[in-house]
């Protein structure tokens, strides 16, 4: 049995293939297209996916979407009905797009498909799942566990919000749930854009700004904007939020209420974003603990699965594991809408064919998430040599050595190595990798590799065998997806005047052995390194606590600011030739920025539009 | 061409909107409809139950193209 799972036409457009309930292959449009959070149909990632599995598509049982549009198209026009005559703009913006073509998505689908084979009845072939019930299918079915509570929550599908269903072998039941607009993720980004970032990109720059900041605003967050139940449910003060009947999230009465209008992009951040971003990460908190608690009561499971673009909030996250809510939590690592796609594909095969399911239980179903793209040693030479590259071939063990030296050096190194990671971090296939314990490595990196702001921190990658050294986190987070404090004996004492210190002034303080991914609380975003899912990426790690004795190195996606991660050899040597990378290493080519020719290299930090 | 392509674009949309749906919404509004639960409440909780929670399994739910209520 295979399917291909699509998720399209809103944001984060990707492909995924089953076959017989293993997962083949996965991947985001964006990373072919070059465009981030491309929404467009993802004819490459399809290309890619079939190519990979050696399949055409008349060898495909099914295509499955990952959401109904009719349902989504019922909820505008009810959401016009309950504002008008407040909505106008809106319904101008909304309504000749639908009427166009998003109402006739199935056609679009059809149509689509029929590039592919035009022989095959693509109707009969064609399934919808629900949005919520793909999140929830990509994080109960790859998970390690043979039942679970699944909580979902993200900005809106097609009405829910959130919703808990509940995972029992190859069955999964969605049980309760929270309409739009009342939506946790809506309330997050309407802050993400208050403070000046971009909705639907920017809520990981809110939570890394979070904690620079005071949660000064939270009772005025509580008493004005959102009602939230002992359960953790709530509903939203919608006279504070224009994305109902407008073009943006916020209104007058919500600025009104803060003092201020929003920040405008680009412009320096104050004391007072942070303390709005520590605000609104708090109820955030809040809210996920206080459902993680009565779902727990409730239903008496002691594994919770998540999933939607809030499951992405790895602090919130961290807090979860840590208040050992569930014995386990299980975390789809692409949480967001391109885990959709992965997610109708398992539904279709396990509610839509009621097929048999086997719970691997040491390990999950993802493959460490390595499942987009990757080329083979003779491949990566000829495309380098084609694009003028000056390189040498290195063996394996010669390959690390160089590495785990030139990160001692305190060099920045791009990896790009195996299969792409899917979803949206940057795992040790598609990875910026440098020294941890550099105190200078942040600045360098956010400034001269990534050009983004410098207050943004770095993850580390640690292997997994250290991780309780290091941090205070005893479970695998093989997915970057769990927040946790560096141990406090790795920890450097602060001075008086440091101490003192307030905002983003505390970022060039050193407060670890391993600055350059130390937050300024003292937590790191931590992806544990695991040798059986990436045993090269393992082989450096390890032979650079051989050298220095730090299991523990910067690890940060291979891309710019708002760049898609590179996914071929061509956008690694792109990006290193654009920034200040200092070695390339594809595959066991290793590119040393000094012998390259310097008319190869572009201007890159303007290339891609801000995000 | 553009120009007045946009403007009659416009007004069909705010013929549409002011004509059709606003009328609509106000009738709806009198008589109490709140299909998006704007008003406040004094419910315990705020979840939603699936009431069709066992369907989204059959099979024959995965070729709509709406959720089945």
């Amino acid at each position: 049995m295979k399917i291909l799972g699509i998720s399209a036409f809103y944001h984060d457009a990707a492909a995924a293939l089953i076959i017989d309930g293993e997962i083949v292959a996965a991947v985001q449009e964006e990373r072919f297209t070059r465009i981030k959070h491309d929404s467009a149909y993802p004819v490459y990632s399809i290309d890619y996916c079939l190519k990979f599995a050696g399949l055409s598509a008349r060898d495909l049982d099914y295509v499955s979407f990952y959401d109904k549009p009719f349902s989504k198209f019922e909820r505008l026009i009810s959401t016009y009905f309950a504002f008008a005559p407040k909505g106008f703009k809106s319904f101008c913006v909304s309504m000749p797009i639908w009427l166009k073509s998003k109402l006739f998505q199935k056609n679009l689908l059809i149509n689509k498909l029929k590039y592919l084979d035009k022989s095959v009845d693509w109707s009969d072939r064609l399934i919808f799942s629900e949005h919520h019930l793909s999140h929830a299918a990509s994080a109960f079915f790859p998970s390690p566990f043979e039942r679970a509570a699944v909580l979902t929550i993200d900005g809106v599908g097609e009405w829910a919000t959130t919703s808990l269903a509940i995972g029992n072998g190859n069955n999964l039941d969605v049980i309760r749930e929270m309409h739009f607009p009342h939506s946790l993720g809506f309330l997050y980004s309407a802050f993400t854009y208050y403070t000046g970032f971009k909705v639907n990109s920017g809520e990981y720059k809110v939570m890394g700004l979070a904690p620079y900041g005071e949660p000064r605003y939270v009772d005025m967050i509580k008493n004005n904007l959102i009602d939230i139940k002992d359960d953790g449910t709530f509903r939203l003060n919608l006279e504070y939020f224009d994305y109902c009947t407008g073009l943006r999230m916020t209104n007058q009465r919500f600025h009104a209420l803060f003092g201020a209008p929003p920040r405008s992009p680009e412009i320096p951040i104050t004391q007072r974003e942070m303390d709005l971003a520590a605000s609104i990460q708090a109820v955030t908190e809040e809210v996920v603990l206080k459902l993680a608690r009565s779902i727990a009561k409730e239903t008496g499971e002691q594994n919770l699965c998540l999933a939607g673009g809030v499951a992405l909030n790895c602090v919130a996250n961290g807090k979860l594991l840590r208040e050992k809510i569930f014995e386990n939590i299980w975390i789809q690592p692409a949480a967001g809408d391109a885990g959709g796609a992965l997610g109708a594909a398992l539904a279709g095969y396990y509610l839509f064919q009621g097929e048999h399911r086997n719970v691997v239980s040491k390990r999950d179903a993802m493959k460490g998430s390595y499942l987009g793209p990757g080329f083979r040693q003779l491949e990566i030479e000829s495309r380098l040599k084609v694009l003028g590259a000056k390189f040498d071939i290195l063996g394996d063990k010669e390959l690390i050595d160089y590495c785990a030296g030139a990160l001692v050096d305190g060099k920045a190194i791009g990896w790009h190595q195996g299969r792409m990671e899917f979803g949206p971090r940057a795992l040790g296939a598609r990875s910026i990798i440098g020294d941890a314990r550099s105190p200078s490595m942040q600045k360098l990196l956010n400034l001269k590799v990534k050009y983004r702001e410098s207050f943004r921190p770095f993850a580390p990658s640690v292997l997994k065998e250290d991780v309780g050294d290091w941090f205070e986190l005893a479970e695998d987070s093989p997915y970057m997806l769990f927040v946790a404090d560096v141990k406090a004996k790795h920890r450097v004492a602060m001075k008086d005047e440091e101490k003192i210190l307030f905002g983003i002034d505390r970022l060039n303080v050193v407060r670890s052995s391993i600055p350059a991914v130390t937050h300024v609380d003292y937590s790191a975003r931590i992806q544990t390194v695991n040798e059986d899912t990436n045993p090269r990426f393992h082989a450096l790690i390890s032979k650079f606590k051989e050298v220095t004795g730090c299991p523990v190195i910067v690890n940060t996606s291979f891309n710019v600011r708002g760049e898609p991660i590179v996914n071929t050899p061509e956008d690694a040597f792109r990006c290193f030739m654009g920034t200040e990378i200092e070695v390339l290493v594809v595959g066991n080519c290793v590119l040393k920025k000094e012998y390259q020719d310097k008319a190869l290299a572009l201007s890159y930090e303007n290339n891609f539009q801000l995000d | 061409m553009t120009i007045k392509f946009m403007a009659i674009k416009i007004s069909i949309l705010w013929v549409a909107f002011y004509g059709f749906v606003t009328p609509i919404a106000l009738f709806l509004k009198i008589i109490g409809f709140d299909p998006l639960h704007i008003k406040k409440s004094n419910h315990k909780s705020y979840w939603i139950m699936r009431t069709n929670n066992n369907k989204k399994s059959l099979p024959s739910n995965f070729y709509t193209q709406f959720i089945e209520k």
